[in-house]
């Protein structure tokens, strides 16, 4: 489908291409459940002790049946993905619900992404304190500790569990904010990795915890009737001062089942994700969505549903809940059958995995909060001043600093209070989930788009449908959040005043923003044509195969366009300007429509750009393209276009050559159909890269050339190969060379060749044995650096 | 001698707290109840997902009634 955004707009607007649909490099499913369970997984690691010192040693039968109802909201995600909508979580749930409900949604969301990190940081404290501690107890038994050192503790040595974990969250924090504003990219090689880690844990937990069931038996888990319900204080919040804190049970006995689910909710956080990664999936993306969401709800109910039954089974009562109430699992490990030292290493083993589980939730946190705060930006929501770029990462770091800066005063304000967190952080998971569920209720009946699944069972009454299943979902979400509201004061208060202020910041933001963006909407339609494609092609520009595309970024560094259009004759080869709109995994769940991909930012962008091109007389293509990974991006965009070169300016980040090696990486990475083309780095000092991207002849030095000569002239001597010709000798010697790194001569092949590197000059592409496309980067080779200096050429065309 | 009974602020305000938690009784009552039919109903979703996910899983094909053609 190809759309006009502005028909029948005058022609002496500058035209400007926005692909709408996002080049990604797709992922499996295995890979997009790993993204989903990084923050689905974490909530295992301290969800059960939450809900048990909530309401009573019961607690793992409600987490069980919160993991069992996690099926349901699940598929309410899955519809959600499955329809084809632009936009951003605001706009499609204002298009559902209105401003105002649209606004409390958001507000709820960010609630829940704000305190994902503070939770997840916190919670990874408190199992590393716990286990410096019991080491410390350990090492006390077998004497192994100092009398000096008792001195100092007065005591056993140990430290403050809630105050490492405050020290320990906030570095982690300090740490990702650092990575979000260079805008270093999470791949989801990383997230499989952890959650192959988790896997083995889990093996390992079951399978032990299965043999020590057997050793030494269990203690049976009272059943979820209200009579076994024990409340804790905090547990009926504003109830406890009304006539039902005494006999909850007996005067209403499902409010008090009602009140427990809603304190074990928290189990089934995360479930969100799905519709952040659901953009990624490879095609068939709904089959793959749904395989990929029966693994999450699968996993995660045997993670967090078993371990929790297993808590209350293993630990003794004695100690659960006052010393292990919030590293369970690290109990778990400890009242394990078998030796101590080697419950203590499998301890060890539990608490890296979950630093690495929740580390990766702090930071989905962030990357999640900037992609939602982003997108209410770019609608208008928040001031613009927000999504100006870093002046060196490009990254929207004023975001990303108010985003970390709010999670850092959480984590403080906690005082490493896991139980303190998990309250408030479970009025943002509920209340997310509420108006996801009601937005798409309403969307049944507004919405009359593509659709590719619906949450069963609907019936139809008088030739209208009435989605049973889906109002069930939100009946049961609505009535939980509601009674939250009155049993979870600490988080009432936090939730609703946090939500509150968000709310107003919007709404304030939104009025003051109306007219700025009329004017802006008003300029931009003035200048600027916006062409809407769904996919990128060279009939949808106007433009020849062997094309230069030139990558821009940020308006202040354009030399290298200028550096373009000095050396290209424009009647022979045209030129694209093209900008790659990136948003990190998680930061949102729909694509976005043509306006919010061409946004402010962009039309000052393509404005400079198109000053400069005018100041040579020269006619450029603007093309804007969402994107995930911006090397993917170009590659996809350069293949697609039949471009002959590619031109940048030298990154901030990084160093040319590791420029080429990503783009290197992202051309290996890019399905068929695909060509070779040139890629050209400028310098600020207009010296120059050149890298060939792609396979391609190498260089071959003249010593070489003269070996392969003598050998030629030799085997022609031979009876029978006079017709010979030189490059049967290169296939024969490569061939074999195959053939003996493919057997026992890899080593020895690897070493003579570290012996070359080593001996070689200074190599530009410095990547070792690692495959990569590129040319031998030295620099008398493929790739070529000079100094611009003389009369001007064209860039190199052409592969 | 007493005042009338309508100006006992006491009994005004037992009646108030009498309605109030009628009030509260009829509202704990209906989130009750939206609770047990959303209960009921996300079981029987819970039962259809599961069959699907199965037919899924073993690759027969995504569910007939659930599956809408794209407009």
């Amino acid at each position: 489908m190809a759309s006009s955004y502005q028909p029948g707009a005058p022609s002496n607007r500058v035209r400007i291409v926005v692909a709408t649909s996002v080049m990604l490099t797709f992922i499996s499913y295995w890979r997009a459940a790993a993204i989903v369970l990084n923050d689905l997984g974490s909530s295992a690691f301290y969800a059960a002790g939450i809900a048990e010192q909530a309401i009573g040693k019961s607690a793992p039968w409600f987490i069980v049946a919160v993991m069992l109802f996690s099926f349901t909201v699940r598929a309410v995600y899955v519809e959600s993905c499955s329809m084809f909508v632009r936009g951003g979580v605001y706009r499609v749930v204002k298009e559902a619900l209105g401003g105002t409900l649209a606004k409390m949604s958001v507000s709820a969301l960010m609630f829940d992404y704000i305190l994902t990190g503070p939770i997840s940081g916190v919670s990874a404290g408190q199992y590393i304190a716990g286990l410096i501690n019991d080491v410390f107890v350990t090492l006390d038994t077998h004497g192994w500790i100092p009398r000096a050192v008792h001195a100092i503790f007065h005591g056993t040595p140990h430290v403050n569990v809630n105050w490492t974990s405050v020290v320990f969250a906030g570095a982690v924090t300090i740490y990702f904010w650092w990575q979000n504003t260079k805008g270093i990219q999470e791949s989801s090689e990383k997230a499989l990795r952890v959650m192959q880690i988790t896997t083995v844990m889990v093996v390992l937990l079951l399978g032990w915890s299965a043999v020590t069931l057997l050793k030494q038996g269990y203690q049976p888990v009272p059943w979820p009737t209200g009579h076994n319900l024990q409340f804790g204080h905090e547990a009926l919040g504003f109830l406890n001062h009304t006539d039902l804190a005494h006999d909850l049970a007996r005067k209403f006995g499902l409010l008090g089942i009602l009140i427990a689910f809603g304190h074990s909710v928290l189990a089934m956080s995360g479930e969100e994700s799905l519709a952040q990664v659901n953009r990624e999936l490879a095609s068939p993306k709904l089959k793959n969505l749904k395989r990929a969401a029966i693994i999450i709800a699968i996993y995660s109910f045997v993670f967090t549903g078993l371990t929790a039954l297993l808590f209350v089974m293993i630990i003794p009562d004695s100690v659960r809940v006052p010393v292990y109430k919030d590293n369970l699992i690290a109990g778990l490990a400890m009242y394990l059958w078998g030796p101590q030292l080697l419950r203590l290493a499998f301890r060890a083993f539990v608490v890296v995995v979950g630093f690495l589980i929740l580390s990766g939730a702090v930071n989905t946190a962030i990357i999640g909060s900037n992609g939602v705060l982003n997108r209410i930006s770019e609608d208008g929501v928040l001031p613009d001043w927000f999504r100006q770029p870093h002046p060196r990462f490009g990254t929207t770091y004023r975001i990303v600093n108010l985003v970390v800066f709010l999670q850092l005063f959480t984590i403080l304000a906690s005082r490493g209070n896991v139980y303190w967190l998990g309250e408030a952080y479970a009025f943002g998971v509920i209340w997310s989930f509420t108006f996801n569920s009601l937005a798409m209720l309403v969307l049944r009946y507004k919405y009359k788009g593509e659709r590719g699944w619906k949450v069963p069972p609907n019936i139809q009454i008088g030739g209208r449908e009435i989605p049973v299943g889906l109002a069930s979902v939100f009946l049961v979400l609505l009535s939980v959040a509601i009674v939250n509201l009155f049993t979870k004061s600490l988080a009432t208060e936090a939730g609703v005043g946090f939500a509150a202020a968000f709310f107003l910041v919007f709404t304030v933001s939104e009025r003051a923003n109306r007219r700025k963006h009329a004017l802006a909407e008003q300029h931009l339609q003035e200048h600027f044509q916006l062409l809407q494609r769904d996919t990128v092609d060279r009939s949808g520009l106007g433009i020849r195969p062997g094309n230069v595309l030139v990558t821009v970024r940020d308006y202040n560094t354009l030399n290298h366009l200028r550096w373009a259009l000095e050396r290209i004759d424009v009647k022979e080869q045209d030129i694209v300007v093209m900008s790659a709109r990136i948003s990190q995994f998680g930061t949102a769940a729909y694509d976005l429509s043509t306006e919010q991909i061409f946004s402010e930012y962009e039309e000052q962008l393509f404005s400079r750009a198109v000053n400069i091109a005018e100041s040579f007389g020269k006619h450029v293509s603007l093309l804007v393209v969402p994107a995930r990974d911006v090397w993917s991006a170009i590659v996809q965009t350069a293949i697609n276009l039949e471009s002959s070169a590619v031109v940048s300016g030298l990154s901030s980040k990084m160093t040319a050559q590791e420029q080429s090696i990503e783009l290197g990486r992202a051309w290996e990475g890019a399905p068929e159909p695909k060509r070779q083309f040139v890629f050209q780095v400028v310098h600020p000092d207009r010296q120059i890269d050149t890298f060939r991207i792609g396979p391609h002849t190498p260089s071959i030095k003249p010593e070489d050339v003269h070996l392969i000569h003598r050998l030629w002239l030799n085997i022609t001597r031979e009876p029978g190969l006079d017709k010979l010709h030189h490059h049967d000798i290169v296939t024969e010697a490569l061939t074999r060379f195959a053939r003996e790194y493919a057997g026992r001569d890899r080593q020895e092949i690897l070493k003579e060749l570290r012996k070359t590197c080593k001996a070689a000059p200074a190599r530009a592409g410095g990547d070792g044995n690692k495959p990569t496309t590129l040319a031998p980067a030295r620099k008398d080779d493929d790739v070529s650096r000079k100094k611009d200096e003389g009369p001007p050429s064209p860039p190199v065309c052409g592969p | 001698m007493l005042p009338p009974a309508r100006l006992y602020p006491v009994q005004g305000l037992s009646a108030n707290i009498t309605r109030m938690g009628i009030l509260v009784t009829i509202a704990i009552r209906l989130i009750e109840g939206m609770f047990a039919i959303g209960a009921i109903g996300s079981f029987i979703v819970l039962i259809l997902t599961a069959i699907e996910d199965i037919e899924t899983l073993a690759g027969v094909g995504d569910s007939k009634h659930t599956e809408e053609q794209p407009t």
